[in-house]
């Protein structure tokens, strides 16, 4: 089941291209990971799904409602971590978790209390003297705190350290195993590639390719080849041709491999799995191209 | 009423500021009250007064030679320049209330939460208003208490008088208010608001004085509000008809307006 459904959005910023024709959706308990560069869309996005602005076309919904008309009620299980957080520097952490949970019905203190431990935040510290990685701690908390069934959750790692960065994804790990939805922007590649199901790239306002992750369980090869004959084959797609050097990224069996490679008897060769960031860095790099 | 109280905990310390300031200031004049009543005092203002330009008397709102032995004159007199400082007050705090929010970035926790933009534009300018209420309402008290301490008015005549005086600068301080707000629902950033409001503020003062020094623009002082309740056309004429209606639309169509802009508009992070 679509949980966030995204289908052909739009958005200009005077004639400014924001995003065009973004589609794409996330099922229930997965963690879809958003990557792109600086600058292509992805912040856009999120803000049109928490309707801090609004869509020149298409639409998008949460669990069916629309983030423009029901923005609302969409709000009351849906948790947003901004990449820049910027709260009331006056307010102390346990005043800002309270003021984030009295929004929400119900009782949200031990969850908060919980997050607090797990974090090891000090909540009596005032928002103003927090570092970077603690500002995002505290909107980790009041993001979470009250239990979402939805996540959005802009650059969350941002500042925090490896320890830290490591619990939190095994807690949206565990949110995500009880049903919890994941929109995870991030320039981290390595961790979209270890804790999404799904990954979606953006550039320049476009959705280029949406990719399952357990594909790169079983990743395509990047073979390097130093000098021997051409290997010319569906199977394998060139990527860069040097003077003796070619790079082709491969895909199919093992005994396929060895066999082209017998042909093309290379002076030398490598093979490795492809990476995210090589997808990462191929995709954008064959756009560039075009 | 989250955002209500998020936002009176958040303006709370400038509104006490602001309270003090204008507050010593209104007590500290009256208190020069008991020297205007000598009739050394009372000779040297009027030989003064007598040799000033009619035209700048005018501007400076004598427009008749103010007998300032009688409380209700001398107050009047100063109570115009009190209420250009509350007037700055309403405009500044109704000029940020919407855009500072942005500027700071403290609106994405905000909108993140399961609010309408409706009952946030509701709750932010309730609490502008209480906020104005509580200034007026300490001016009042200080006010009825200088009475009291420095004229011959008892509780009753002061209630009275004090009543009129703030009820009507209410009344005008809500129509920089809502030219404030929506000013506010305009700006991209808060920014520079001050200089927005100085010029909402001494602009419409200045249209005032214009209207009544130059006969040909005395249309002019419809557009100033802060001339409609000068203290003593509103003890003898009050306020008219013309600058009721005047008001009252401004209040209701700039309300109306910024209520639909904020509505729809992008947020500026």
């Amino acid at each position: 089941m679509d949980i966030i459904q995204v289908t052909n959005l739009k958005k200009y910023y005077g004639k400014h291209l924001g995003i065009e024709n973004v589609s794409f959706s996330v099922k229930e308990g997965e963690i879809l990971g958003f990557v792109g560069p600086n600058g292509a869309g992805k912040s856009t996005t999120i803000r049109i799904l928490l309707n801090f602005i609004f869509p020149n076309g298409g639409n998008a919904t949460i669990c069916g409602q629309d983030v423009v008309k029901e923005s609302h009620e969409i709000k009351k299980f849906t948790g947003y971590v901004p990449s820049d957080v910027r709260f009331y520097g006056d307010m102390t952490v346990k005043e800002l978790i309270r003021v984030s949970n009295e929004f929400y019905s119900g009782s949200h203190d031990k969850e908060a209390e919980r997050l607090c431990n797990l974090f090891e935040l000090n909540s009596s510290k005032k928002f103003y003297e927090l570092s970077m990685g603690n500002k995002k701690k505290a909107a980790i908390i009041c993001a979470l705190a009250a239990k979402p069934r939805v996540l959005i959750l802009d650059e969350p790692t941002n500042g925090l350290d490896p320890m830290m960065q490591k619990r939190l994804f095994t807690e949206l790990k565990n949110q995500s195993a009880n049903g919890v939805s994941i929109l995870l922007s991030s320039h981290n590649l390595g961790e979209v590639q270890e804790y999404c199901h799904r990954v979606a790239f953006i550039k320049q306002g476009k959705i280029l390719a949406i990719t399952d992750l357990k594909e790169m369980r079983h990743p395509q090869k990047i073979i390097t080849t130093i000098g021997g004959k051409d290997i010319i084959h569906p199977s394998m797609q060139l990527l860069e041709q040097g003077e003796v050097k070619r790079t082709f990224r491969y895909k199919g069996d093992s005994a396929l491999l060895l066999k082209l490679l017998q042909e093309a008897s290379p002076d030398d060769f490598t093979v490795n799995n492809e990476s995210l960031e090589e997808r990462f860095l191929n995709l954008y790099g064959m756009e560039e191209q075009q | 009423m989250n955002v209500f109280r998020l936002e009176i905990k958040n303006t709370w310390k400038s509104t006490l500021k602001w309270t003090i300031v204008v507050c010593s200031i209104t007590f500290m004049l009256l208190a020069f009250f008991p020297s205007m009543q000598t009739e050394s005092m009372k000779e040297l203002a009027g030989a003064k007064m007598e040799g000033i330009d009619p035209a700048l008397l005018e501007a400076l709102g004598l427009s008749k030679l103010m007998d300032f032995t009688v409380i209700t004159n001398f107050f009047g007199y100063v109570l115009q320049y009190i209420t250009l400082a509350i007037m700055m007050f309403v405009t500044q705090v109704a000029v940020t209330s919407l855009v500072k929010e942005e500027t700071d970035g403290t609106i994405e926790f905000l909108y993140s939460k399961p609010i309408s933009r409706n009952a946030i534009f509701i709750q932010k300018v309730l609490a502008n208003t209480l906020s104005f209420l509580f200034l007026l309402a300490a001016l009042s008290i200080i006010t009825v208490v200088g009475y009291l301490s420095f004229s011959e008015y008892n509780f009753t005549e002061s209630i009275q008088e004090v009543g009129i005086l703030y009820s009507s600068i209410f009344y005008v301080g809500l129509i920089f208010m809502s030219l404030g707000v929506l000013l506010s629902s305009l700006l991209k950033s808060s920014k520079g608001s001050s200089g927005i409001v100085i010029a909402i503020v001494f602009g419409t003062f200045i249209l005032g004085i214009m209207g009544v020094i130059i006969n040909e623009l005395s249309f002019l002082s419809y557009f100033s509000p802060m001339d409609w309740i000068k203290t003593q056309k509103l003890m003898t004429e009050g306020i008219c008809r013309e600058e009721w209606l005047i008001g009252v639309l401004t209040i209701t169509i700039c309300s109306f307006a910024s209520y639909e802009i904020y509505k729809k508009r992008d947020l500026h992070l």
